[in-house]
């Protein structure tokens, strides 16, 4: 029995285990109504749980405005320190100075990545609209968290090459592609990439496959997140604690990884 | 607390698009039903949805025997005589012990509009049958169509996402009898909102096993804001309720 299943099934925050969502939002979600999307509501749900710190994308800086998403998770930073870390996000669909400018700003102000949605920005995550953003994460040595799926904008594979191309970046694979299918994309590009991570957050958590990347990827490869307030927190925590994993695997998962990589204390 | 888990939305079977993680047998469904800590399950046969429900229901029953799972049908209309007119599939149930049914009409090719399953929903409506329904198999506008027609069904929505609040409020608000399965409800507190908004019976844990894991399932409930109560009407109570059944088995 797993000390991480016993307390999950007892309703027992996690405090004393280092939990950080490597992958998590804020705010209002156009297409859907989300009840709790306040940075307090946000923390309220990670003091439930036991989540020490999330790393937080605005959706509206994922979607229209990158700016007032940036914002957003800046106030969010100074009213949850050491809670709320911040992920700059940038569009490609602006001028590259503009992009670069705002990516500088939000890193100079204390965010600790860069976060791109090559999907709901309608961009290729190759095209050369990225380059700056890439240019940057890379200059920078900065982790790069992406959605990505096995086709679309951000099909896993792609990542292989941008990794070569960048190799200062610690590359998220957010979601890892998505299903079982994603699962073996991110575990070949894993297995390529000495700077590529899998990330594992998403509404459909199909048997098995968790523990399919921590057995091929590595333990120390694999991701915790939760999507929050996209998705609730709760089923991300209850995958990787009822995993068939051991412990230790699930402390690298939830925890360790995220701390090594963002260099959080 | 400890809570008991009586399982919704479990499968046995072979099928079609099978990851490799995945299990088939009744005995391997019971083995990581103990592994998680769940206690029963209501099971449909793989078979019945992907090749035929009078092959698929049939196996059901044979691979189940003396385990802690409970059958769950799965019908047509039966206007093409694969499935028993619905007075005498009621029979059947009731002979054999089946106390709720599933239905595929995207997968199996027919509609649930009333021109085609009135006879059929009109059966389980005043039986107090409860009936399942993946959310893939149908859509928003057909659902408040069923129930319009048929406003004290005990439909159960399975595998129905978590973008649905502006079409899911209006009919939880009309339909008592609409609920449908917490896990791949993964709003965020919106377990605590719908027992706010509709009350805890309008919820019931599933597992989507062997599709998806169990833990987020769990996880889900164990940390929801609500009453012990209501985590315990979740877990295990809503379905027993419907299903009619006190822990026997």
């Amino acid at each position: 029995m797993s000390t991480f299943q016993d307390k999950v099934s007892e309703g027992r925050p996690l405090m004393d285990e280092l939990l950080i969502d490597a992958h998590c939002h804020m705010g209002f979600y156009g297409c859907f109504n989300i009840p709790n999307n306040t940075a307090a509501g946000m923390v309220a749900q990670m003091d439930r749980i036991g989540i020490r710190a999330c790393i937080s994308a605005h959706h509206a800086a994922i979607s229209s405005d990158q700016r007032y998403g940036n914002d957003e998770v800046l106030q969010a930073m100074t009213d949850f320190p050491g809670r709320i870390y911040g992920y700059a996000t940038a569009s490609p669909n602006y001028p590259a100075a503009e992009v670069t400018a705002e990516l500088e700003r939000c890193i100079s102000a204390g965010m600790i990545g860069v976060k791109i949605h090559p999907d709901l920005h309608g961009t290729n995550v190759d095209d050369d609209k990225y380059r700056p953003v890439w240019e940057f994460a890379n200059e920078k040595a900065l982790p790069l968290l992406s959605h990505t799926g096995v086709a679309g904008r951000n099909p896993v594979r792609t990542f292989e090459t941008l990794a070569e191309k960048y190799p200062n970046v610690k590359i998220l694979l957010g979601h890892s592609g998505f299903g079982s299918e994603g699962a073996n994309h991110t575990i070949r590009a894993v297995k390529n990439c000495p700077n590529i991570y899998a990330e594992i957050t998403g509404s459909i958590c199909v048997y098995g496959t968790l523990e399919r990347m921590v057995r091929e990827a590595g333990a120390d490869r694999v991701l915790f997140g939760t999507d929050l307030p996209f998705l609730d927190a709760r089923p991300q925590v209850g995958r990787v604690a009822f995993a068939n994993i051991t412990d230790d695997e699930k402390r690298q998962v939830f925890g360790l990884n995220a701390a090594r990589i963002f260099k959080i204390q | 607390m400890h809570l008991t888990y009586f399982d919704c939305n479990a499968q046995i079977g072979k099928y079609s698009v099978k990851h490799p993680e995945a299990f088939t047998t009744a005995d391997e469904l019971v083995k990581e039903m103990e592994r998680v800590g769940v206690s029963e399950a209501l099971v449909f046969h793989s078979m019945a949805k992907e090749y035929a429900p009078c092959v698929g229901n049939e196996m059901l029953l044979a691979e189940i025997e003396c385990k802690p799972i409970h059958p769950c049908w799965v019908v047509l209309p039966h206007h093409t005589g694969e499935m028993p007119a619905p007075d005498e599939l009621l029979s059947q149930m009731k002979a054999r012990g089946v106390r709720a049914l599933k239905a595929y009409p995207n997968a199996q090719g027919f509609t649930l509009a009333d021109w085609c399953a009135g006879d059929l929903l009109d059966m389980i409506e005043a039986n107090g049958i409860p009936l399942f329904l993946d959310m893939d198999q149908t859509n928003w506008g057909q659902v408040a169509e069923i129930l319009s027609s048929h406003p004290k069904l005990n439909l159960t929505l399975l595998r129905q996402s978590y973008r649905i609040d502006r079409f899911l409020y209006p009919l939880m608000e009309k339909y008592a009898g609409l609920r449908m399965e917490a896990a791949t409800y993964q709003v965020a507190s919106g377990i605590e909102e719908v027992c706010k908004r509709f009350g805890a019976g309008r919820l019931l844990f599933g597992t989507g096993l062997p599709y998806t894991d169990a833990g987020p399932a769990i996880a889900q409930i164990t940390y929801a804001e609500i009453s012990d109560e209501e985590k315990r009407l979740i877990a295990e109570g809503n379905l027993r309720k419907l299903l009619a059944m006190t822990s026997d088995k």
